[in-house]
Formats: structure tokens, sequence, C-alpha cells
């Protein structure tokens, strides 16, 4: 015969696991009603408020194939890298505009921008940035050249770029551009001058 | 110096193939299959002027650029020319490669992402052939350099051929006559410095 505490131990645990049971069930079902964002494309990083500077930005066009240096006026802080993010936020900010001379796929972004001694600078794009670029030789070494050129031309002492992509390597921008090595800023700002001169 | 054995003049490289679509070029022209056709009306081109010619991608197939660089550095090509297709922009780009940063050489091994170095000056001469040839026949041109794979990794002269329709419509790129129009100058211009392309070891 059951001693009677035991009995009712053994009830009071079975009221317990059905009664947890049901609770699972219940937030199971709240989970799966709630829709999720398959692509999170908010900016990763707040914006920048404070003194604005004069700065030189070397944009894309499409339409001519060409690289051009043009003058902006953009938030920037004290701080080295910081400066070195915002500076190329600033050039995507034209790029994800209505009327961009050179379209960048939505939520493309600058996850950040690590300057390391000496002389070298790693650009970490977003996946959105990378999996949405168009594909070609000439269109997606306007961008590469774009960015590096901005960062080398307004943050002295640069000698080598490194690009990539959610904190990874990867092989290529769009299938052309090489990302998977050192980019030489001299040899990016020679191409620099011949995209800037045009067909 | 003991020459090497060459089988081949020309290697001529369809860029992208299998997985690799490279430019989706219109909803149903991709860019691998533009560059097949582009090879083969350039090998036949170069191989009507006496220049023996290696496609290294003549179908559907999955080529990685290593193995397309070690291809064209074991056959000791004299040239090496990748062909491209693309959408935007109007007529021709000629590349040469944007070599990447360091990777010094080591005696007599090269290192391997910088192994055109040497090469550099005789692929510049060789895409500046081109690009005079394509504005003798009034094709849109530009000579610049790339950071396009595998360009840096080839041990002879190397360049790289993006075509693109000279006005907006990208189903120019798979007629005929524009193609030949097209590879017929890039045949010339390798056959016009044969010998200094051929002259180097």
């Amino acid at each position: 015969m059951i001693p009677r505490h035991f009995a009712i131990a053994i009830v009071v645990l079975l009221l317990a696991v059905l009664g947890l049971s049901g609770y699972a069930w219940h937030m199971r079902t709240i989970a799966i009603s709630t829709p999720v964002a398959s692509t999170d494309t908010r900016p990763l990083a707040p914006p920048v408020a404070g003194p604005t500077e004069r700065v030189t930005l070397f944009v894309a066009h499409d339409d001519s194939g060409t690289l051009r240096a043009e003058s902006a006026q953009i938030p920037l802080p004290s701080g080295r890298q910081q400066r070195a993010e915002e500076l190329l936020r600033g050039l995507l900010s034209l790029y994800l505009d209505k009327s961009t001379p050179h379209a960048l796929g939505a939520g493309a972004d600058i996850r950040s921008v690590f300057l390391v001694d000496p002389g070298e600078a790693v650009i970490d794009l977003n996946s959105a940035f990378a999996n949405s670029h168009r594909s070609g030789v000439l269109v997606e070494e306007l961008t590469v050249t774009s960015l590096i050129h901005t960062i080398s031309a307004n943050t002295p002492g640069i000698l080598r770029v490194k690009i990539l992509v959610d904190g990874k390597e990867r092989e290529t921008l769009a299938g052309h551009a090489d990302l998977s090595a050192f980019y030489d800023v001299t040899g990016v700002n020679q191409l620099a001058t011949q995209l800037q001169s045009g067909p | 110096m003991v020459p090497l054995a060459r089988r081949y003049f020309a290697v001529v490289d369809a860029s992208h193939g299998g997985d690799d679509h490279g430019e989706t070029l219109s909803t149903t022209l991709l860019e691998k299959d533009v560059t097949v056709a582009l090879a083969r009306s350039l090998r036949q081109e170069l191989e009507s002027r006496g220049i023996p010619t290696l496609v290294l991608r003549d179908s559907d197939a999955n080529l990685s650029v290593d193995q397309r660089a070690i291809f064209a550095n074991a056959d000791h090509a004299a040239i090496y020319i990748a062909l491209h297709a693309a959408s935007s922009g109007h007529g021709v780009r000629v590349y040469t490669a944007l070599l990447p940063f360091g990777s010094d050489d080591r005696g007599s091994f090269r290192s391997w992402t910088t192994a055109q170095h040497a090469s550099l000056p005789l692929s510049q001469s060789a895409a500046n052939a081109v690009a005079a040839e394509m504005q003798k026949r009034q094709i849109p041109v530009r000579a610049l350099t790339a950071p396009l794979r595998p360009l840096n990794n080839i041990t002879g002269a190397a360049v790289a051929v993006e075509v693109a329709p000279q006005g907006s419509d990208s189903s120019q790129l798979t007629a005929p006559d524009y193609q030949q129009l097209v590879t017929s100058a890039v045949a010339t211009a390798i056959a016009a410095t044969r010998d200094q392309l051929g002259g180097a070891q």
C-alpha cells in the first residue's frame, strides 16, 4: 500500500507538469504569431551630432564610370577611428539617397573601421552592402576605390587597407573586385586618378 | 637560357562558369554565357592570325581563379586574356592587374599574390595596344588597372577585357557582329605585339 503523503506528492507533481506544459504551449503560440523582420535595415550606429567639418569625398558616378571629388560638410567626432567611420558613413549616405549617382542596396552600412598602426586600416562592411552590390568589374572597383581613396585622402598615414564583410574575409565584393588581400593605397590612389580622368 | 616549352601562345579565359554566373545581364542573359561565346570568337580570330590559342573554359564548368592561373602559368603562355561582360557603361574596358600590398618574392620563388609584378610593363603594353585597336574601330574604350583575380597571379603578360554594349541594350552582347568586332580588335592587337610578347620569358 502506497503511503498517503506519497500519493499526494505524486498528484501535486503531475499537476505541476501539466501546468508547465500548458504554459510552454501558450508561449510557443505567442512566439509563432509574432512576426520577425528578415533583414534589419536600421543603421548600426546612432547618427553623430556636434560640429561639422568640410571634407572631400570621392564619389562614384555610374553614368560616366568616373570618380569625382566632392566637398561635403559632415559632423565628425574627435577620435581618429570614429572620424574615419563617420567619413565613410557620410559617403554611404550619398549612395543610399534616391538621387544617387552610384546606387547601393538598401541597408548597406559600414559596421566599423579599425585603424591599426602602422598604416593599416580595416573597413568592415555589413552583409547587406556586399550581398546587394551590383556585379561587374567597373561598378565594383568604383565602390572599392571610392571607399579607400576617401578614407586615405582624409586620414593621413594609411598605407594599406583590408575590406571585410560582417567581420569575415570574403573572396570578392560581388564576383569581381578582390577582397582577399590588402589594398596598396599607393596603387589605389593611382587608380583613383585614372578613374577621375573619365573615358 | 633554355626556352620554355610553350604549347599555346595565348590563353583565353571565359570568366565565371558553373555556379558562378557573373553578372545577370538581363532576365535571360548571364555573364558566364556571354564570356564563353566571346572566348570562342576570340580563339577563332587569334588562330586565323596564326596564334595558337587555348580556351580555358569551353563549357559551363566550375573553375576557381587559382585553377585558371595554374593552367595559364603551367603552359607558359605569352599572354593570358580574361573575358568579362557587363551591362553598365559603354564599349570596352581593358584592365591590367592592380597588385595587392606587399608579399615579397623569396629567391627564385615568386609570391602568388604578386606573381604578375615582373610582367606588368608587358601587360600594360598589350592593354595599350588593345585599346588603340578599339579606338581605330570607333569602339569606346578605357584602359584601367583593376583588383581582379587571377590577373595578379599570372606570371606572363595578362589583361582582362570587359565588354559592355555600345548603347543601353544588353542584347547587343550576344550579337555575333558585335562580338566579332571586339574580338577581331583584340586579336589584331595581340598579333601586332606578338614579337614583344613572345620574346619575354
